[in-house]
């Protein structure tokens, strides 16, 4: 296995949100991780992203624990997160500037992975003028500044309309293709079924889930305590 | 380096998107000074309602001449800063006056009247508390123009008395008459230029009356400064600082870069707002004893200072506060509560000893105090600035990281 997650834990105070999530991930894999509402999904994300410190736990890619080493997990991990990160009042550009070396970002807008995102199409406009999907391209288009290898993206296609989230669910097969790995918090179906594995947070833990498409039993399964 | 520089472009470019609409909010909180400044020098309603400060009388109560010589002073009284005068016995007065219920104590020596009769001088003492920012200036005003007043009533009765000579006693020679009365006068009345000596115990600002406010205007404005930042400083987004800091760009460097961006727009504001106000006090006519040999450029770093203070504090606000109104609200509720308590509106030795004491600690305590020195020509501590605004950013880049790791 190329990336383990071993026994990560994460309070906020006296309250347990994570208490020892564990599970395995390979090379060009989609990783769903469902949950109810509070369950921990985005706090399991911000923890392996280096936002939030955990009280334990691990993040082994490649035989190196990222939560140890702070360059190697800002090299090899991007996070995109529920909102979209952007400066609201200042062009698709200049929030792009902010992460990319001007080298690394012409050769990206001219034949690299920010042109298979199609940002190139609204450099120009103000963030805060930009449809949902276009704030979506444009916050994983800034997150991949440094070709990561694992891709963490909270809910990325809600509240889009279908183009929108047809456009980035190809976006999220090229890079798998690539033998990049996603981790992906979600509740929607069509995400779903893109991925090649699912677990389930439920008490602070992670349990293998088969989603076979049933919305029903999923919506059963996300009741239970 | 590389993405502090980046990001400090970024926020200036952001800051540059709102300066047309932070103008605008400058230029309405310029006229609201120039309007307030109009009617601190045009003088308010003489009613009760205005005194505002008691000076307690030690000396012969029983004494006919002493109460109408303090008859007189409140009766002439003219000065936009109502003065009541209480008499009280020497050790109330102190005690009073040291806890802060009287702004002042005037002493009249035991003899005073008698004195006055033989054509001799024993001075009138006035005791202030530590601190009296305001409170001589204002003393020596009433004073002088009481007896300005004084003056020109005793003329009016040498006149008077020289046509009744005229009229009623032609034996006598009109002009001699006058002659001596004016010898009398210049005997007994003008020889008393050493007639009162303010004794002030302690600290002293020595700054005249459009000195002063002319300080508390400018604190109050760059207090009021923060509200106009409010689309700059409440659009900020929880996931981008927390998304920064997961690309190790942390709480610290982000609040640098924000902070040196909003401190370059406010400094930018202050110094158009204060090349507008200058303009306007040269031709409105309105003098500044301090500055009527200073060259505007000679503030120009006594404001860099205190808009570094301000800023600093601002940008604390802006990070407490969850939401544009919530935001635009606490700047004006801490710049209202500190310009008040500073001394901005009032001279603050009008205050209670502890009011006092809690706005000297204050950021524009310190403000005051500091503008008040350049002034005066002296250099000031601008350390006070300086650790405030030090202790705000660090408060703020605290808030910051606690912020992202929620």
């Amino acid at each position: 296995m190329t990336g383990q997650i071993r026994d990560i834990q994460k309070s906020y105070g006296a309250h347990a949100v994570l208490r020892g999530v564990s599970f395995d991930a390979e090379y060009g894999e989609a990783v769903g991780i469902v949950g109810a509402n509070g369950s921990g999904k985005s706090t399991l994300l911000r923890v392996l992203a280096g936002v939030l410190k955990p009280q334990g736990g691990q993040f082994l890619w490649e035989g190196s624990d990222l939560l140890r080493s702070r360059p190697a997990l800002e090299q090899t991990v991007a996070y995109v997160p529920q909102g979209t990160p952007l400066i609201d009042e200042l062009s698709a550009l200049d929030n792009l500037r902010l992460w990319y070396a001007p080298q690394a970002l012409r050769a990206s807008l001219e034949g690299g992975m920010l042109r298979e995102l199609g940002v190139q199409e609204f450099l120009k406009t103000p963030a805060a003028q930009l449809s949902g999907g276009m704030r979506k391209r444009l916050s994983i288009g800034c997150a991949i500044a440094r070709n990561p290898r694992i891709l963490l993206l909270d809910e990325p296609t809600a509240a889009l309309d279908l183009a929108a989230r047809e456009r980035l669910l190809d976006y999220f097969f090229s890079f798998r293709a690539r033998g990049g790995l996603i981790l992906l918090a979600t509740h929607d179906l069509r995400e779903l079924s893109t991925c090649s594995r699912c677990f389930m947070l439920r008490a602070g833990v992670a349990e293998p889930y088969v989603f076979d498409g049933d919305a029903r039993r999923l919506a059963t399964e996300l009741e239970k305590p | 380096m590389r993405r502090f520089f980046v990001y400090f472009v970024l926020q200036c470019k952001r800051a540059a998107r709102i300066l047309p609409h932070t103008l605008l909010i400058t230029a309405l909180l310029c006229a609201a000074a120039a309007l307030a400044g109009t009617l601190i020098s045009t003088g308010r309603a003489n009613d009760e309602a205005n005194q505002i400060a008691v000076v307690a009388v030690v000396g012969d109560e029983t004494n006919p001449y002493v109460r109408i010589g303090v008859d007189a002073l409140e009766t002439f009284d003219s000065s936009r800063e109502e003065i009541k005068f209480r008499f009280m016995d020497e050790q109330t007065a102190l005690r009073e006056l040291r806890a802060g219920r009287v702004s002042a104590m005037m002493y009249l020596p035991d003899d005073f009247v008698e004195a006055l009769c033989r054509g001799e001088v024993h001075p009138i003492r006035f005791l202030t508390p530590e601190g009296t920012a305001g409170l001589d200036t204002l003393l020596s005003a009433e004073l002088a123009d009481a007896v300005a007043k004084l003056m020109t009533e005793t003329q009016n009765a040498q006149y008077g008395a020289q046509m009744y000579a005229m009229d009623y006693l032609p034996e006598v020679d009109p002009y001699e008459v006058d002659n001596e009365l004016v010898d009398r006068y210049f005997a007994m009345v003008l020889s008393r230029h050493r007639l009162f000596s303010v004794q002030t115990v302690g600290l002293a600002d020595a700054l005249s009356f459009a000195g002063y406010y002319f300080c508390g205007l400018v604190v109050a404005f760059l207090l009021l400064t923060g509200m106009s930042a409010v689309p700059l400083m409440s659009a900020r987004t929880a996931e981008l600082e927390r998304t920064l800091r997961a690309r190790g760009f942390g709480a610290p460097g982000q609040v640098a870069g924000e902070f040196a961006a909003y401190y370059l727009l406010m400094l930018l504001l202050s110094l158009a707002a204060g090349a507008a106000g200058w303009f306007l006090l040269r031709r409105s006519g309105l003098a500044i004893p301090e500055l009527a040999d200073s060259a505007p450029a000679a503030l120009v770093p006594a404001l860099a200072a205190l808009v570094l203070c301000f800023a600093a504090m601002q940008f604390f606000l802006y990070e407490l506060a969850p939401g544009a109104l919530s935001g635009a609200l606490a700047q004006f509720l801490c710049a209202a509560v500190q310009a008040y308590v500073c001394g901005c509106f009032y001279p603050y030795s009008f205050f209670p000893e502890t009011l006092q004491r809690l706005g000297a600690a204050l950021p524009a305590g310190a403000a005051m105090r500091y503008l008040s020195a350049r002034l005066r020509g002296t250099s000031g501590q601008v350390s006070a600035l300086l650790a405030w605004a030090l202790a705000f950013l660090l408060l703020s880049a605290a808030v910051r990281a606690w912020r992202c790791r929620r």
